[in-house]
């Protein structure tokens, strides 16, 4: 009998122990410093230059967009809609992400179809219902302006070209960080940064909450996909120049049924993964408070129905996430945590003078 | 386990207390700016008590 | 707007992007028939007929509405109304706007064109704080 209970709790502490082990096995982290690619590196030129190329409506079509139409310095480097601002006439069909800290992943756009900043500079001019400019196009544009000769000579001893026109956009969107917010302080030792609700959001967070499963390290974020089955925004199937662009998006990525597609694929458009059906990138949660609404789709307005959502296993028939049963004063914390602890000091930006 | 329910219950407390303090001061600080009319064209009734001023390029 | 007839003011200020070759002169344009006391009719038929901006639809809309041709030609011929456009222009610059439409509602900035809906929940907000 003695030798069974000694064997019982054996087998229980090793179970604990092993359990805690996998508990602790990420954890959050302090902003680390920016990772920089070593073939751009960064010159305050060259983020000058970035900073008017990202400000500049010369990058669209008809001269209406620029990157800065979406990504808006004092809506968080968004726009606060749901689906993102689009090219006259037409309509995005997903929500804009945030520049901030777009410097940490390893891949760009929800579902991740760009492998660095300097990949995905130049998507979006090329979007016909984003930017909707040729980007060919786009390096005439700017070889006519002195003052872009000038500077282009000036920080790559270079001509205008593309590549060029990318990597000077990646470096200003690598100064784009979330810096001193309550976390990072707190990570560091500093035990009143966060206030008692919030450090119980932060206990739920690591724990019972299970969030660091995905969101951990310096940028919260796996660099993961994952296929939570949130709902879709009802516009795409009301508009229909949404489905115009959702469908658009299908076709070019090699869809074969793209025409009666009525669904945000994910991942799945860029890998043909089976895997990856309607898998998202993992997003940062930092400046989560200044970001909704929230989603790949913009589809969960405030953060309150986010952790609902969460709290209730995810969408039906998906196989990440099971129910959390927080308590209403859990959830509280728990989104404590999230505006309290993520928020760091508001970006400012000296505007660009353009050429 | 009693020892942590009462802790539970304190917390529970301290944490609709501070619940309270931050839903205050959430109704945020809306960033405004301070724009002159001059003398600028304008449209809809002058006592409103919502003025829009609308920066426009007509093309 | 008609939604909120007496309840909100929209004030008009000019932004026009140097590349589009009819921005300017457009603007001249509503100033002119503002001069004439016609600004709000000339105002939504420029708005309605972009990009049909240039110089001989301006007149036409000018008769349209009633002006007097001969002064309104004369006056974007002349720029009359140049200053009135840089100043608006400068204050533009000086509060870092890079995109049009921008509007401030009770001072709340919005950048960029936005559906109806977006600026309907900031109106009606800012009248419901004006109500207490």
């Amino acid at each position: 009998m003695q030798e069974n209970r000694l064997l019982a709790l054996f087998i229980s502490c090793f179970c604990v122990m092993a359990f805690s082990a996998s508990s602790f096995a990420v954890q959050l982290e302090p902003m680390a410093s920016v990772p920089i690619p070593t073939d751009n590196p960064q010159t305050s030129e060259k983020i000058g230059l970035g900073k008017k190329l990202f400000f500049d409506r010369r990058l669209s079509g008809d001269g209406t967009m620029s990157c800065a139409a979406c990504h808006i310095p004092e809506q968080a480097f968004t726009d606060g809609q749901d689906i993102a601002l689009s090219y006259p006439t037409t309509k995005n069909w997903r929500n804009t992400p945030t520049i901030i800290n777009a410097a940490f992943y390893k891949f760009l756009f929800h579902d991740g179809r760009a492998k660095s900043l300097e990949d995905q500079a130049l998507m979006p001019v090329g979007s016909s219902f984003e930017m909707n400019l040729n980007s060919d196009f786009l390096v005439e544009k700017l070889r006519i302006v002195p003052e872009y000769v000038a500077a282009f000579q000036k920080v790559f001893n270079a001509d205008v070209t593309k590549e060029r026109i990318a990597m000077a956009l990646a470096s200003f969107e690598r100064t784009i960080i979330s810096r001193n917010a309550p976390l990072d302080r707190y990570l560091s030792g500093d035990e009143a940064a966060l206030s008692e609700g919030a450090r119980l959001g932060f206990a739920l967070f690591t724990g019972k909450g299970k969030c660091i499963r995905c969101h951990y390290g310096p940028h919260m974020s796996d660099d993961g996909f994952h296929a939570l089955n949130v709902p879709e925004n009802p516009d795409i199937v009301n508009d229909p120049r949404m489905l115009a662009s959702l469908r658009f998006v299908a076709k070019l990525s090699g869809i074969k049924d793209y025409r009666d597609l009525k669904e945000d694929l994910g991942r799945y458009l860029v890998t043909k993964d089976q895997r990856d059906w309607k898998s998202f990138k993992t997003p940062d949660l930092r400046e989560i408070a200044r970001t909704a609404p929230y989603m790949h789709n913009g589809v969960f307005a405030t953060l309150d129905q986010v952790i609902e959502f969460l709290n209730e296993g995810g969408g039906k028939g998906n196989l990440e996430l099971t129910p959390l049963g927080l308590s209403d004063a859990e959830k509280n914390a728990l989104k404590t945590f999230l505006t309290e602890a993520l928020t760091g000091d508001e970006i400012k930006i000296e505007y660009p003078e353009i050429p | 386990m009693q020892r942590r329910n009462r802790e539970g219950r304190a917390t529970a407390i301290l944490l609709f207390c501070l619940l309270l303090f931050f839903i205050s001061q959430s109704s945020a600080e809306e960033k405004r700016y301070q724009v002159p009319l001059e003398d600028s064209p304008s449209y809809g009734s002058g006592e409103a008590p919502v003025t829009m001023i609308e920066f426009i390029d007509y093309q | 707007m008609k939604d909120y007839r007496g309840r909100v003011k929209l004030v008009i200020k000019f932004y026009p992007y140097k590349y589009r070759d009819f921005a300017h002169i457009a603007a001249e344009a509503a100033l002119a028939a503002r001069d004439q006391g016609k600004f709000t009719e000339m105002h939504h038929l420029l708005i309605k007929k972009s990009p049909q901006l240039d110089r001989k639809d301006l007149i036409k809309y000018a008769q349209e509405i009633g002006l007097d041709t001969k002064k309104f030609t004369e006056s974007i011929d002349n720029k009359k109304n140049a200053k009135t456009i840089e100043r608006d222009k400068q204050l533009a610059l000086s509060l870092d706007l890079y995109e049009t439409p921008t509007i401030f509602i009770n001072g709340r900035k919005v950048t960029g064109e936005r559906p109806y809906a977006y600026y309907k929940k900031i109106i009606d907000e800012e009248l419901q704080s004006a109500r207490k």
